[in-house]
């Protein structure tokens, strides 16, 4: 910001000069469009300082993974891009009702003078000058009166409003009681057995499952990367007691890659607390994005023998998406594929549906049948959109946590949907 | 099999446009809205459109409204199923709300409304259905031509989306029709997805979005190159107006319960926050889902402004 100032004086000085030079070469509109080049380039530079920051971060959190895993390498030194509000600040009350009234009623409209009269009367083609004047009075009062009558819609909308934010308030009372009242009868047990008949009596259960997690930040209860973690390895413990074989954990910054052996030690203590010590269940921890595969624990100079014989039979996969997966992903399909055609090694007639549905299995992974998002109001994220296709969404409204209550009724909703594909 | 299918559905009707040149009964609004109706004609005039009136001019007020509101029309035929009437009826009424819903909207300010007429997954039935299907299709398109009045009242263009090469001929006609019935009309956009996917709409940019960068007309891939084409129909923005600056994806209604996108606007609704950021706004744009438990026909204008109200309050708060 401190360049842009200094430019702005300097071509202000300049201008000075030429004005006192000469006084016919007032022009305003380079320093515009100048000022506006500067600003382009100095978020430019903003823009990759972040990235190299992101970088920095991300690097840090790998070395950490690889040397030692700390606890202390995960103090983050600035917070990740999709920091959400939390929800203390969202939780409706009737203190802010008065300043939703000011702030409907101040804020102005673009065409409030605009009478709908005047394209209407064109009082030019008039030539007698009194009828001219009434009619200019009379476009006058239409005035005066749209603008009445606008205050008088202000007005309304602020009651509306004042209204929605009542409502608001006791929704958000309703469904958190709701969702207590939910999580007292599904009471959270920590025995795979509970889960098991919660889920044996379900028609049917989702082969691959897909959960989206959001970062809260690390004042809150569970917040932090160590919490979202510790509620993914929850997700994982909960479906492996369900018996899904495949599982997507997506969080939007990709928070769970970047420390994958701390990941691995929070997943196979949370099993080792639902399943006991002696039979911890087998899994693995796949990245698409990098290609990557890790088996059950990270190697630890005692236990490094076992690690070369480990057998690969799994209870369950669980694959680490984010933003990465998404969109951009599609984008580097379509550039390579691009380039491709352009050297001629690939025929422009090759590229089917097949071909690109082929591939982004290979790249991301399969479509999942169920995706729970355990957030307040659904916002997929950027979540990849090839594979949301036909998948059963699932969420609970102004719910916040990661909890068993959500989990279990998205399995026994989609246990009683039914798809049928184009009929 | 497609052959007799065009056969059989080009003998039910000669053609399109020569009956609608015969003030076909099937397409007129008006008369539509006489036979479904169930309010007097004193009580629509007192009481609904000043209602209606002063709503739309109180969301236009507020300036939050929703740019861009996308619709999947689920539940016709369970609701003819649950009325014990025949489903061309329902069909009938479907469109009809569908009508009332596009004029409410557009009087709203809204600059895109996307429908979801038809998918391709819907040709995978029984030949009988989809001749039924196609016979439908054809009275709907047809119900739409006939009904430009309110394209050029609001200056709305209308545009098919989705593969069209899958159609007969005469529907195929009838498309081109509509499109360039309407494509003077800059004011507004209607997409009309008719045989669509989601996954066939980003393949098709992905496609064209190669060739162009094999014939040297762009230099770079981005998401913003993918979701120009999508926005603008498979070509990048035309004269003046680029669609997808115009309004990127704010609201999708889905009604009859379903919590599926079942192949709809795959890449608009996962919106990265940070490739969608409205500067407009001064926000992150985000997408809201409206999963409504009614069948489309019993969808009413008052619910659609009641969820609007609603989107203008939420948007406030940011």
């Amino acid at each position: 910001m401190n360049s842009t100032k200094e430019f702005k004086v300097d071509i202000k000085t300049e201008n000075g000069d030429s004005n006192s030079l000469s006084v016919s070469s007032r022009s305003n509109t380079p320093v515009s469009d100048l000022d506006d080049g500067n600003k382009e380039s100095v978020c430019e530079v903003k823009n990759l300082n972040d990235s190299n920051g992101f970088k920095n971060l991300a690097d840090e959190h790998l070395s950490a993974a690889f040397t030692s895993p700390r606890v202390t390498s995960l103090t983050r030194d600035r917070p990740p891009e999709n920091l959400r509000p939390d929800i203390g600040a969202a939780v409706p009350s009737f203190s802010n009702m008065s300043y939703i009234a000011k702030n409907t009623i101040s804020k102005k409209t673009k065409k409030s003078t605009n009478s709908i009269c005047e394209d209407s009367f064109d009082y030019e083609t008039d030539v007698d000058g009194t009828r001219k004047i009434s009619r200019y009075i009379f476009l006058e009062i239409h005035r005066i009166l749209r603008a009445i009558f606008d205050v008088i819609l202000k007005c309304i909308l602020a009651f509306f409003y004042c209204f929605f934010a009542i409502l608001r308030f006791f929704e958000y009372n309703y469904n958190s009681m709701k969702l207590k009242f939910y999580s007292l009868i599904y009471n959270p047990s920590n025995s795979p057995q509970l889960i098991r008949s919660d889920v044996s009596s379900l028609s049917k259960i989702p082969k691959i499952l897909a959960a989206i997690v959001d970062y809260k930040s690390e004042e809150e209860v569970g917040g932090g990367v160590l919490g979202l973690m510790e509620n993914s390895s929850d997700i994982v413990a909960w479906s492996l007691s369900a018996g899904i074989k495949h599982l997507y954990l997506y969080d939007h910054d990709g928070l769970l890659k970047n420390d994958v052996g701390l990941l691995r030690r929070i997943i196979y203590n949370n099993l080792r607390k639902y399943f006991g010590p002696a039979k911890v269940p087998k899994f693995a921890v796949r990245i698409p994005h990098t290609n990557q595969i890790f088996y059950n624990l990270p190697p630890t100079p005692i236990s490094l023998e076992y690690v070369e014989k480990a057998d690969k039979k799994i209870s369950i996969e669980v694959i680490l998406l984010s933003k990465v997966d998404g969109r951009e992903t599609i984008v580097d399909l379509t550039k390579s594929m691009a380039e491709l055609c352009k050297q001629g090694l690939l025929d422009e007639k090759d590229i089917t549906q097949d071909l690109v549905d082929k591939e982004l299995r290979k790249l991301v992974g399969e479509e999942p049948d169920l995706l729970l998002y355990f957030g307040p109001n659904l916002d997929l994220q950027g979540f990849p959109p090839w594979h949301i296709r036909l998948t059963e969404l699932f969420w609970e409204h102004d719910n916040n946590d990661v909890s068993y209550t959500v989990f279990i009724r998205g399995l026994k909703e989609y246990a009683g949907s039914k798809v049928n594909v184009g009929k | 099999m497609k052959n007799s299918v065009e056969e059989m559905s080009r003998a039910s009707s000669p053609s399109p446009l020569t009956s609608n040149k015969h003030n076909n009964k099937i397409g007129d609004r008006r008369s539509l809205e006489e036979e479904y109706s169930n309010c007097s004609f004193l009580v629509s005039r007192f009481i609904i459109f000043p209602l209606k009136y002063m709503f739309t001019e109180i969301i236009k007020s507020s300036g939050r409204q929703p740019k861009h509101v996308s619709f999947i029309m689920d539940g016709n035929r369970r609701f003819a199923k649950n009325k014990k009437m025949k489903i061309e009826k329902s069909h009938d009424m479907g469109f009809l709300t569908m009508c009332k819903i596009l004029n409410l909207l557009y009087d709203c300010d809204v600059k895109t409304v996307t429908v979801f007429a038809f998918s391709i997954e819907n040709f995978s039935r029984s030949e009988k259905e989809v001749l039924d299907l196609m016979r439908l299709a054809k009275k709907r398109l047809l119900q739409l031509v006939t009904n430009t009045d309110m394209c050029s009242k609001f200056g709305v263009k209308v545009k098919v989306v989705g593969d069209i090469s899958l159609l007969d001929e005469d529907l195929k006609e009838m498309c081109y029709f509509l499109e360039s019935e309407t494509q003077g009309n800059d004011k507004c956009l209607l997409n009309v997805c008719f045989p669509y996917t989601g996954r066939w709409e980003l393949f098709n940019s992905m496609k064209l979005a190669i060739t162009d960068f094999k014939n040297g007309e762009i230099n770079d891939i981005t998401s913003d190159t993918i979701s120009e084409y999508i926005y603008n129909h498979g070509k990048r923005a035309e004269g003046s107006i680029d669609w997808a600056k115009k309004g990127p994806l704010d609201l999708l209604v889905r009604t009859s319960g379903v919590k599926r996108l079942s192949d709809y606007q795959l890449w608009q609704v996962s919106s990265d926050c940070s490739i969608d950021y409205d500067e407009s706004k001064g926000y992150q744009n985000t997408i809201k889902f409206e999963i409504l438990k009614l069948l489309w026909p019993e969808l009413t204008i008052f619910r659609i402004i009641w969820m609007l109200l609603n989107f203008c309050f939420e948007q406030s708060k940011k």
